[in-house]
Parts: structure tokens; C-alpha cells; sequence
């Protein structure tokens, strides 16, 4: 290790640093290389992950003069800036294939330049670590497997190739594609669409150019599990850092949750994106520009909110809750009520702009920017708040879903510990974070009170997770003497039983878990290269039955895989969740076939492309949709008579217009020419 | 006169909130209770519609999910309950009629039960339930639904039984249940 200590030592190790990054750039983008569909969409996804602490250091580089923020608080805040350009180019139509590649290619650049320049802070690093390791035995062997777990975790959500046909293949991968070929994501008929600013579909669309659309878990179960242990690993508070056992012990406990995500909606991004923004709120100091700090705070709170519309609240509560304890606390210095309030005007001012362009986007696809409180293209006779549920019930599950929270089943300990710690920050950040997501708890439970605790539980896994954290971080990181140490002793205490207390009940799960990933590692890792051999047939026959609709002509569809459909040939609606969201007015339901045909002709939608409900394997089987008709959960009461009513429309309409086409089911109907 | 115009400008301004707080009848919803209603006929499947939860009736604490027989929603269908159960009704303002039909296990039970009807916790009519199956209907007039949206309607049975297996105490097995306007 002695010649890393001179700049000679230094320079050596970033410049192979650059080298591996210029070699994996390559492995990655090059297609003449031979090489499994895993280890190219791996590598890529690791460019992308670089890409992002390369936006964000330079973000940290213009704003913060005296410290340097740590590689898992850059990639939060650098993913959030290309959230923020990438928001732009889609509001105004201009997002494509190769704003994906030259928003990571920017970033990589950027990465490089900062890690010539701070060689000597990475050199200080890895000596640091060798010497701590070195003298350890158990502890090196300890922090070796939790290193192993997260990488084979990376792996395993790139080899991850599960879908949910009912919302991947029908909502999530349409969007994608729509965003890479289309510029925008303009989906009037789109319940999903209308149910999330569209953060998520970006971050998808940058791991596109080297993946498969069933690869897109790679960013929310790969790369975002990697952000979340960057994230654990960065922290310090002040000058204090958790020690190396307990910050193992954490990343183990983070670890071996069960995935409770059934498709490729936000789930390890929201936990990662809440604890950047909490990381975020501790690494701030009272001596910044008011400026800067306004603006990394601005940008992380909105990239969270826009993953997915019931994170919306607890970013700006937790905001808001913050900038109050400093309006209204003790503060040192003889700053007056005007310059007090400046930071957080500054910071709402900043959050609306860069909410803007999300905000532009949802107002040209739905007609509404502020969905479920403005309705826009939403139905509202499906609204869903349950009519039949009243407080008491709704009590009733708020308290199953806080104390018998999946996966976190100590969340309820973990909670009691944030309450108790100290948190002298002056910021707040655990205390405006912890009554946040008390608050978009109940928030969640009434808006969704047709739910059930499990799904709920999925919805609130971003934040409570990030919660889990925070408090973990916080108690790792309080001094264990001097002032308050009995106290912050006992607070440690709690969070360590809680965490032991986990890992039994995780065990099972987590074993499974990692048998998958590896048995998906192994199969991907003998797939062949992605070629036009390898395609499947699906491709083909989406290709073929799109062109018996007139190239340029509007077209709704209701299938099962629009994504194999080209989005640059036809305009195209895709009919994700019937009965939810249309162009006003209301399409028309329980009407009889006639209306539905006249809605869609009065829109210059002439080609209606449809599934044959015997030939769909997923959403659009009508006997599905009959058994749900008659179903206890009040959600899938209301909505089934939609799917049924218009299954039954189009096939009457099938009897009445012209077939142009038809092949596995999928039919093509011409809505204007009669048989 | 300037207070006679403050007075019908505020009245107006409470006219205006009142109106704004008031859910008008979504004429959707009806349409689309009727398309149920219609389809649940042609897919025979009506005894599965009028044992599952509506905005009118909803089963609540000690029922037992819906079960259904070979043709599944097509056909038969009925709901047990254990010891006790209720079933949450949304009050009007004109007499109702609760209809049930069902049966005791009598196999189980060797002898008829007591079967106690309460609405709102007051007891309405307890009686020995016959053998095989059985209809009852009971009246709730406008007074008794008065005061709040929704009121509840419990059933106790005196015994209850266990088949093979099954670990449920079944109490009463109810195959079909309106709650409709008594004038009709």
C-alpha cells in the first residue's frame, strides 16, 4: 500500500479507474462484443448508476465550496438534475433514444473529471478501509458478505426478467417506448399514466438503449439497491460516521427484505429518493449559500414526488414541517422573520419549476396536474375513496398497515427509536421525516381506503423503508458520551433489537430470494446475444398487425403487449384500465356498442385494436373481469362492469364493422366502414 | 337596503357552498348497477350478486367469504357465518324490508338453534330455526333507520357446528338476502 500514498500512487489508481470505466463503456455499447444480454444491460446499468454521481458531483462541485458530498448522495442528486432536463425534453416532445444516451454520456465525463480531481480524497479512502480490514478478521469477513449480497442483488434485478402482464406489459413498457419514440407521454387513456408524474418512465427510458423491456427492473431492483447502499455507506453526521459493524449490520438488515414489488413500479427507487432526501437535509449546514441549498433540496423533493403520485405528500410535508421548526424554533444570530423565510420561499419557488415540466406533461396527457385532487381525464363516478368505509374502519386499517407493516415488521420499534433520538440538526431531518410519513400514512389510507393492507403496505414501502433508515442512521451516528449518552445509548439499544429482531422472521424469505437471483443470474448469464434470432415471435406479429392500419392513422388499442406496437408509424391510445381515464367527454359506457364506435369516430380514432377476450392471456379475459364484478373488494367491484361492458362492445362491434385483420386473437377493426 | 343586499348575498354565498357539498346522484352509478343487475341475470349469476357487497348492504364482521359451487359464479351460492354476524345497511328515509333466506346446519347441530335478529343491538325476533331452508323478513320502519347513514344488523345463533376439516364454526348458511323498499 505504500506507494498509493505518494500523488504518483494517487494518479495511478485513478487513472485505472478511468480505464476500467472506459473499458466497461465499451464492453457495454459495443455490439460486435459477444456477450450474454445480463452482462451488457449489468455493465450499462452501471455506467448509468456513474452517470448519475457524475450529474451530481458536478452539481456538488458549483454549489458546495468546503466539503464534498459522497458518491451515494451525488447519484441522488445528479439522477434527480437529469430527471429535471429529461422533464423538459419530454414536455416539450423532444425526449428520444439519444437524449438517453447523451444525458448518461454527459454524466460519465463528468464522473471522470471529478475522480482525477479528488484522487487523492479516493486514494485516502481505499488505504483507510485496507488498514481497518487488515486488522480485522471477523469484521472483513462480515463487510465481504454484505459487499457479495448487494452485488449479487444488482445482478439479480438485472437478470430479473418477471413482468406483470397486467400492469408491465399493458401500462409500464408502453410508456417507455411511447417516451423513446414518441418524445413525450401523452396517454389520455392511460389510468396509469394519469396515476404517476412519469420520473419512473424516464429512468427506464436511460436503461433502455441496452435492454430488453423485460430487463427494465434493472433500475429499480439494481440500480437503486445500489444507491440505497451508497447511501448508508456516505453517511455521516457532522463529522461522525457509524461505526463499520453497525453500518454492516444495517446494510444486512436492508438486505435480506423480502421484495414485496409485484411490477415494475417505484419500490427501491421510492426508498432510495426518501433517503436521499433525508441525506440530503442532514449534509446541509447553516454557513451554505441559501441558494445552494435550496437547490439540491428542490430537485431530490421532486424527483421523489414525481415516481409516483402518493409520494407527492410526504416530500412536501416534510419540507414544510422543517422550514417551520426553523421559522418557529431557537435560532442563534439575530437573523430577522425576512431572512428566515427566504430559504423556503426560495425553495418552493425552485420546486415549482422544476415540477413544471412534469406538471406541463400531465396537463398535455390527462388535463389535470394536481390527479386525484383535479380529476382531468379520470372518470369520476370510479372514484376511489370507498363509499361504504367509515372512520372507525378506516382506523382499522391504518394501525394493520403501521403495526403489521410488510416487510419492515419492526417498523413499530424502528418508529419508537426515531422518536426518541435526539435530533439536533438543525433542520430537523428525522423529526419532519418521521411526522411526514405519519401523516401520508393516514393521507394514503383515506385517499385509498378501498385497498387492502397488502397493497398498501407496497405503496408505503418507499418512505417507511427510507424511515427505517433514517432512524438507523440517526442512532448510529448520536455520540455515546458526554452530553445525553444514556439516552442515545438506549435509543442504539432499540434500533439494534429491532434489527436483530427482523432478521428471524426475514430469514426464510431472504434465502428464497437469493436462490432466485442467483438461479436468474445463472440462466441469463448462458442466454445468447440479443439478436433478430432471438426476438420473440410477439415482435413479428405486432409489427404485421399494425400494418394493416393505415400508417399515420389514429389508432385505440387494447391488447395485451402494446409495447411490441411502433409508437412513431400511428398515434396510438392505449386502453390500459377501461372505464378510468379518457378524452373528454367521458367514453361512453353501459351504452351499447354504437356509442362506443361514435366516441372513438369523433375523435379521429378510426382503427380500433383489440384482444379477442378468449385469445388474451392477462387483463382483457372477460370471465376474469365477471368473477371481480361480484368481489368484496369494493375496488374491483366498480371497475370490472367497465371491462365487461366494453369487452362486450367491441364484440359486438367486431360483428358490425370491418375485420380489416385478425391473427392469435387480435383483431383490427376499420370503426368508419360497416360490414 | 345595503343589509338586504349583504343578506341575499350571503344567502346566495351558503346556497352556493351547500350546493357544492352536496354529492348530486351520479347518473352513471345507476346505469352501471343496472348493467350488473343485467348481466348477473344472463350469466346466472344472480345468487352471487345478491350475496356480495353492495354500496346498499355489506357484509361485515363474522361473515365467511362467499362460496360458490361447481359452476362457480354461475349458480349456486351461499355465505356461513359463525356464532354471530353482522351486515352493515345503508338507512333511507321510507319502511324497508330485510329478506333472508338460508338454513341451519342442522347435521352438525343434532337440534334447532335460537336464532336471535338484533338491528342497531335492540332485538327484533328470536325464534327456533326450522329445519331445511327457511325465509324470514323483517321491517324496519323510517324511525329505526333514522340518525345515521348506516345501520347494522346482527344475527346470533344459539349453536354452532365443525365439518370434517373445515375449521370454521358454522352457525347459518345464507343463500340469498334483499334489503328493498317495503311498499314494492
Amino acid at each position: 500500500m505504500k506507494g498509493f500514498r505518494t500523488e504518483r500512487g494517487a494518479r495511478a489508481l485513478s487513472v485505472t479507474g478511468i480505464v476500467v470505466l472506459a473499458l466497461l463503456f465499451v464492453f457495454a455499447t459495443q455490439p460486435g462484443i459477444h456477450k450474454a444480454p445480463i452482462y451488457e444491460t449489468s455493465a450499462w446499468g452501471i455506467l448509468v448508476l456513474l452517470a448519475f454521481a457524475g450529474w451530481g458531483g458536478a452539481l456538488d462541485v458549483l454549489l458546495f465550496r468546503d466539503r464534498r458530498a459522497d458518491f451515494g448522495l451525488r447519484s441522488v442528486w445528479g439522477a434527480s438534475m437529469m430527471l429535471f432536463v429529461g422533464g423538459i425534453l419530454a414536455a416539450s416532445s423532444a425526449y428520444s433514444r439519444f437524449a438517453s444516451l447523451a444525458l448518461v454520456d454527459v454524466g460519465l465525463v463528468a464522473f471522470c473529471i471529478q475522480h482525477y480531481r479528488e484522487r487523492r480524497a479516493h486514494r485516502d479512502r481505499v488505504v483507510f478501509a485496507w488498514r481497518v480490514l487488515r486488522r480485522n478478521g471477523l469484521l472483513s469477513t462480515f463487510v465481504g458478505i454484505v459487499l457479495v449480497a448487494a452485488v449479487v442483488h444488482y445482478l439479480g434485478g438485472v437478470a430479473d426478467l418477471s413482468s406483470n402482464p397486467n400492469d408491465d406489459d399493458t401500462a409500464y413498457f408502453p410508456m417507455v417506448r411511447r417516451l423513446i419514440e414518441t418524445g413525450t407521454l401523452i396517454e389520455p387513456f392511460s389510468f396509469r399514466r394519469l396515476s404517476a408524474l412519469g420520473g419512473q418512465t424516464f429512468f427506464q427510458a436511460l436503461i433502455i438503449p441496452h435492454a430488453s423491456y423485460h430487463q427494465l427492473n434493472t433500475f429499480d431492483r439494481g440500480i437503486c439497491v445500489l444507491m440505497i447502499v451508497a447511501l448508508i455507506v456516505g453517511h455521516r453526521s457532522g463529522r461522525r460516521r457509524m461505526p463499520l459493524a453497525v453500518t454492516a449490520l444495517v446494510l444486512g438488515f436492508f438486505l435480506s427484505l423480502p421484495n414485496i414489488s409485484i411490477n415494475s413500479a417505484p419500490h427501491f427507487a421510492g426508498f432510495a429518493f426518501f433517503l436521499g432526501m433525508f441525506r440530503t437535509m442532514v449534509f446541509l449546514r447553516e454557513s451554505d449559500r441559501v441558494s445552494a441549498k435550496a437547490i439540491v433540496v428542490a430537485v431530490v423533493a421532486i424527483a421523489t414526488c414525481t415516481l409516483r403520485q402518493n409520494y407527492l405528500s410526504v416530500p412536501i410535508t416534510t419540507l414544510a414541517i422543517s422550514y417551520g421548526y426553523r421559522l418557529l424554533g431557537k435560532r442563534g444570530g439575530t437573523s430577522t422573520l425576512r431572512e428566515r423565510l427566504r430559504e423556503p420561499l426560495l425553495v418552493a419557488s425552485l420546486s415549482a419549476l422544476a415540477l413544471l415540466p412534469w406538471l406541463v406533461l400531465a396537463y398535455r396527457s390527462n388535463a389535470t396536474i394536481l390527479f386525484p385532487l383535479q380529476n382531468g381525464t379520470f372518470r369520476k363516478a370510479l372514484e376511489l375513496q370507498s363509499s361504504t368505509v367509515t372512520w372507525l374502519r378506516e382506523l382499522r386499517l391504518l394501525l394493520s398497515v403501521a403495526l403489521e407493516n410488510e416487510p419492515i415488521k419492526v417498523l413499530g420499534l424502528l418508529a419508537l427509536a426515531g422518536a426518541l433520538v435526539r435530533d439536533d440538526h438543525p433542520y430537523k431531518p428525522l423529526r419532519s421525516f418521521w411526522i411526514s410519513c405519519a401523516i401520508g400514512l393516514v393521507f394514503l389510507t383515506h385517499s385509498f381506503s378501498m385497498a387492502d393492507a397488502g397493497n398498501l403496505a407496497r405503496y408505503l414501502f418507499g418512505f417507511f423503508a427510507a424511515l427505517a433508515a433514517a432512524v438507523l442512521l440517526t442512532v448510529g451516528t448520536q455520540p455515546l458520551f458526554g452530553r445525553d449518552a444514556l439516552r442515545n445509548r438506549a435509543t442504539l439499544a432499540l434500533a439494534m433489537i429491532a434489527v436483530l429482531l427482523q432478521f428471524p422472521s426475514a430469514r426464510e424469505k431472504a434465502s428464497k430470494s437469493y436462490q432466485t437471483f442467483v438461479r436468474n443470474i445463472d440462466t441469463q448469464r448462458r442466454s445468447p446475444p440479443q439478436s433478430i434470432d432471438t426476438l420473440p415471435h410477439e415482435v413479428f406479429m405486432y409489427g404485421h398487425i399494425q400494418s394493416f392500419v393505415p400508417a399515420g392513422q389514429r389508432m385505440a388499442v387494447m391488447v395485451d403487449a402494446p409495447y411490441r406496437l411502433n409508437f412513431v408509424r400511428n398515434t396510438i391510445f392505449n386502453i390500459d384500465m377501461p372505464g378510468f381515464s379518457s378524452l373528454k367527454p367521458d367514453m361512453p359506457y353501459f351504452e351499447g356498442p354504437e356509442k362506443v364506435a361514435e366516441y372513438f369516430l369523433a375523435h379521429d380514432i378510426r382503427y380500433l385494436v383489440y384482444v379477442r377476450p378468449e385469445f388474451s392471456h392477462s387483463l382483457y379475459q372477460r370471465e376474469f373481469w365477471l368473477v371481480r364484478m361480484f368481489n368484496e373488494e369494493e375496488v374491483w367491484r366498480l371497475s370490472a362492469p367497465y371491462f365487461v361492458d366494453l369487452i362486450d362492445s367491441l364484440t359486438q362491434l367486431r360483428d358490425s364493422r370491418n375485420n380489416v385483420y385478425e391473427e392469435a386473437g387480435i383483431v383490427v377493426l376499420d370503426l368508419a366502414t360497416r360490414r | 337596503m345595503a343589509r338586504s343586499r349583504y343578506v341575499a348575498r350571503s344567502g346566495g354565498i351558503a346556497l352556493l357552498v351547500i350546493a357544492a357539498c352536496t354529492r348530486a346522484p351520479d347518473p352513471e352509478v345507476s346505469a352501471r348497477t343496472s348493467f350488473v343487475a343485467r348481466v348477473a341475470s344472463a350469466e346466472d349469476a344472480g345468487a352471487v350478486w345478491h350475496l356480495t357487497s353492495s354500496d346498499e348492504l355489506l357484509f361485515d364482521d363474522g361473515w365467511y367469504p362467499l362460496e360458490t359451487g361447481k359452476e362457480g359464479i354461475h349458480g349456486d351460492a351461499w355465505r356461513w357465518m359463525g356464532r354471530s354476524s353482522v351486515m352493515r345497511l345503508r338507512t333511507q328515509s321510507e319502511p324497508m324490508k330485510l329478506e333472508l333466506t338460508g338454513s341451519v346446519p342442522m347435521h352438525l347441530l343434532g337440534s334447532p338453534p335460537l336464532i336471535t335478529f338484533r338491528w342497531r343491538g335492540s332485538r327484533v325476533e328470536t325464534f327456533l330455526a326450522p329445519a331445511g331452508r327457511f325465509t324470514k323478513t323483517i321491517a324496519v320502519t323510517a324511525a329505526m333507520q333514522a340518525g345515521s347513514t348506516f345501520g347494522d344488523f346482527t344475527m346470533e345463533t344459539s349453536s354452532v357446528g365443525r365439518e370434517g376439516s373445515d375449521p370454521r364454526e358454522l352457525g347459518f348458511s345464507l343463500f340469498a338476502v334483499r334489503w328493498d323498499a317495503a311498499i314494492r
